[in-house]
């Protein structure tokens, strides 16, 4: 039966949002008197100081309103390349800086998980040396750790010049034997992701840092919920996409960047003179895992129905987690508790049922389901070690 | 070829989406049968000797449904009063040729069938609605219309359930819909496989589970009589954009729908634990 139509609103969401030019908006929104030096959603001019202003003020009010950090902690910054972290740590040194009673009272420190195994030792060398420099023009401290020494070895060892960092020239061999061979891209993506999550966990534990800030934007936030929820991690979705995720009850990892677009802060890198390190992207195909199709879509999305990503970030702050799970055993990969069933028909079971008649022959004389029920539906689970989704990745993992 | 995963010697004639097993025909439709009477009986989705209203379109699923439902109520003796229910919205070359196709599995399966009419129950055919609104938002108005003359054909039928034959694409693309305009009433109820307004008939999903490509592998592979013909008034909205992601996620990894499925389940657990 057609379903289009079924949810009878579905033609709202159409109505393009209302699409200004620059040009056409005459005054600041801020202090409606200067002309417009950007515009922003598409139908907010504001001229160059209210800008800088209120993209600095976003920053101290997001902290504010959460009270995450207390005075004289530490927090952990995980630098990745790019416009944001430029931006994340000029938000730091000038609030940082600042003399009045907003000024930020905690201690950054500059973390960089070395992970460009796909370069070569030149070019890896190379960049870790502009990442020192580019940090230490905001004099902030910088501590280096390789990706490959935790997946691989379970080293954490920390360098505070890029010199002295562990690189091997087969550190991509290394790091395949993890997996199997037949591992797809989605599913080594989860685990790039999953170890980078405990690297950056354990790390700020060793630094005796109380908080991680990490660079995800709105669009990072919006394309990680879908992703997660196509992944099956939609019980998750609360510590993955939240503003604060408190899996660790001594780190916690905070998006303080979660509220802005990549437009605002590269505008705000521009009119501040901040020059982002720049590398060359590795080639992007859309269709070779699910996180990138995801990424994909949501950047098509955001041309046509530019309000979306708002909607999605909402959607996803809305959906918190169970406080019960929290009781559950933890997953060994992502450190999250076990979803439970609680008597619920899921979609795991269904699949699990499918794959047990699809290999199990006919019994003439027993119905099928009455075999499944006495075998595997009466044992139950077994003592399950990871959640639904790490499950179904964890078959491709070799040793941890 | 690889042969059949059920050990039954055979070669394999297709590799299940879901699974990635690979089945020969006449395993594929054991397992397929034995999927849906899974689904029947964990979920308790029947009483026994119920009045069911079978959601008749013409299209596959509700030929598969009607087909297996058929089957299953035999070979397991449900004790299930089977009817079907069609829905005449009044689209010239779309829904005239499917009733025909209807009428046909009303035969094949001896089933009796009661035909409702947007005329008869609005007096307005859907190509009269599209004459005076034009082809924007029509599909509203004929979404909005199908419900309630689904619900007033199966009070008329006095039946126990409505089922239709919504499949694990179809929810997993409404799961990822709702998501993308921020509709958590709807996304909350729209995993349930058995959706209960308090007053109305209850409505069921038995093909809650089963893959889109699977109900189209057992209607080519059983020969079934469908109609597959898109609407003549189908339209670009935003459902589309679903649609195609969901398509395109599929190509990736198969097992994405029934993931989407499960993150649907349990976010609405968590919407029942804000709500109470």
């Amino acid at each position: 039966m057609c379903s289009v139509g079924d949810d009878y609103q579905e033609n709202e969401l159409a109505n393009h949002m209302e699409r200004l030019d620059i040009k056409e908006v005459k005054t600041c929104n801020k202090c409606r008197e200067k002309i417009p030096n950007v515009l922003l959603r598409r139908k907010d001019g504001y001229c160059k100081s209210c800008f800088l202003n209120g993209t600095e003020h976003k920053f101290k009010a997001f902290l504010g309103k959460h009270r995450f950090i207390k005075k004289d902690e530490y927090v952990l910054v995980n630098y990745t390349i790019g416009h944001p972290i430029t931006s994340l740590l000029s938000f730091l040194r000038s609030g940082i800086n600042a003399s009045t009673p907003k000024q930020l009272k905690f201690n950054p420190i500059v973390l960089y998980i070395e992970r460009n195994f796909h370069l070569n030792y030149e070019q890896r060398l190379r960049l870790l040396e502009q990442i020192q420099q580019h940090v230490r023009e905001f004099n902030f401290p910088i501590y280096f750790t390789s990706f490959v020494q935790y997946a691989c070895h379970s080293n954490i060892d920390f360098k505070t010049d890029y010199r002295e960092i562990t690189l091997n020239t087969n550190d991509c061999e290394e790091i395949n034997k993890l997996y199997d061979s037949n591992i797809s891209p989605t599913a080594q993506m989860e685990f790039y992701k999953q170890f980078e999550h405990r690297l950056l966990l354990e790390s700020a534990k060793r630094l005796g840092c109380q908080h991680v800030f990490t660079c995800d934007l709105a669009f990072d936030v919006a394309s990680q919920i879908l992703t997660n929820v196509s992944l099956g991690r939609g019980s998750h979705l609360q510590m993955d996409i939240g503003v604060c995720d408190a899996r660790d009850p001594n780190v916690t990892l905070i998006k303080p960047l979660r509220v802005f677009d990549i437009k605002e802060l590269a505008l705000y890198n521009y009119f501040n003179r901040l020059e982002p390190l720049v590398i060359k992207e590795q080639q992007f195909d859309p269709y070779l895992s699910v996180q990138n199709l995801l990424t994909n879509f949501v950047q098509n999305l955001q041309v046509n129905f530019p309000s979306t990503i708002t909607t999605v970030v909402k959607t996803g702050d809305k959906l918190s987690m169970d406080k019960e799970i929290w009781q559950n055993k933890r997953c060994e990969l992502c450190l999250l508790p076990i979803e439970t069933q609680n008597g619920k028909f899921t979609s795991a079971e269904a699949t699990e049922f499918s794959h047990w008649i699809s290999t199990h022959p006919p019994d003439p004389k027993v119905p099928a389901i009455e075999i499944y029920n006495e075998t595997i539906g009466a044992t139950g689970k077994n003592a399950r070690k990871y959640c639904f989704a790490c499950s179904r990745i964890s078959d491709f993992l070799i040793k941890q | 070829m690889p042969v059949c995963t059920k050990k039954c010697g055979k070669n394999a004639t297709l590799r299940r989406p879901k699974t990635g097993d690979t089945l020969c025909k006449e395993c594929f439709f054991e397992a397929f049968e034995n999927e849906i009477h899974f689904t029947i009986t964990r979920a308790k989705l029947f009483k026994p000797g119920s009045a069911v209203a079978i959601g008749a379109s013409g299209g596959k699923d509700s030929t598969v449904l009607a087909y297996v439902l058929k089957l299953l109520n035999e070979k397991y003796q449900y004790g299930l009063k089977l009817v079907l229910l069609s829905i005449d919205e009044g689209i010239t070359g779309y829904r005239d040729d499917s009733l025909k196709t209807v009428e046909q599995n009303k035969n094949d399966y001896k089933m009796p069938l009661k035909v409702l009419s947007y005329k008869d129950l609005y007096g307005w055919t859907m190509d009269e609605i599209v004459k005076q609104i034009g082809r924007k938002n029509n599909c509203t108005f004929c979404g909005v219309f199908r419900r309630q003359a689904l619900d007033r054909g199966a009070a008329h039928l006095k039946v126990d359930y409505l089922v239709t034959g919504h499949n694990a694409d179809d929810i997993a693309e409404t799961v990822l819909m709702n998501i993308l305009r921020g509709d958590l009433a709807r996304l909350k109820r729209c995993t349930s496989i058995i959706t209960d307004n308090g007053d109305g008939i209850p409505r069921v999903k038995p093909l809650k589970y089963t893959y889109e490509k699977e109900i189209v592998m057992y209607a080519y592979f059983r020969k079934l009589i469908y109609f597959s013909t898109e609407c003549v008034f189908a339209p670009n909205a935003y459902r589309g954009h679903a649609r195609t992601l969901l398509k395109d996620l599929e190509k990736i990894d198969p097992s994405v729908i029934m993931n989407i499925i499960q993150s649907g389940i349990f976010t609405s657990n968590v919407l029942m634990y804000i709500i109470s």
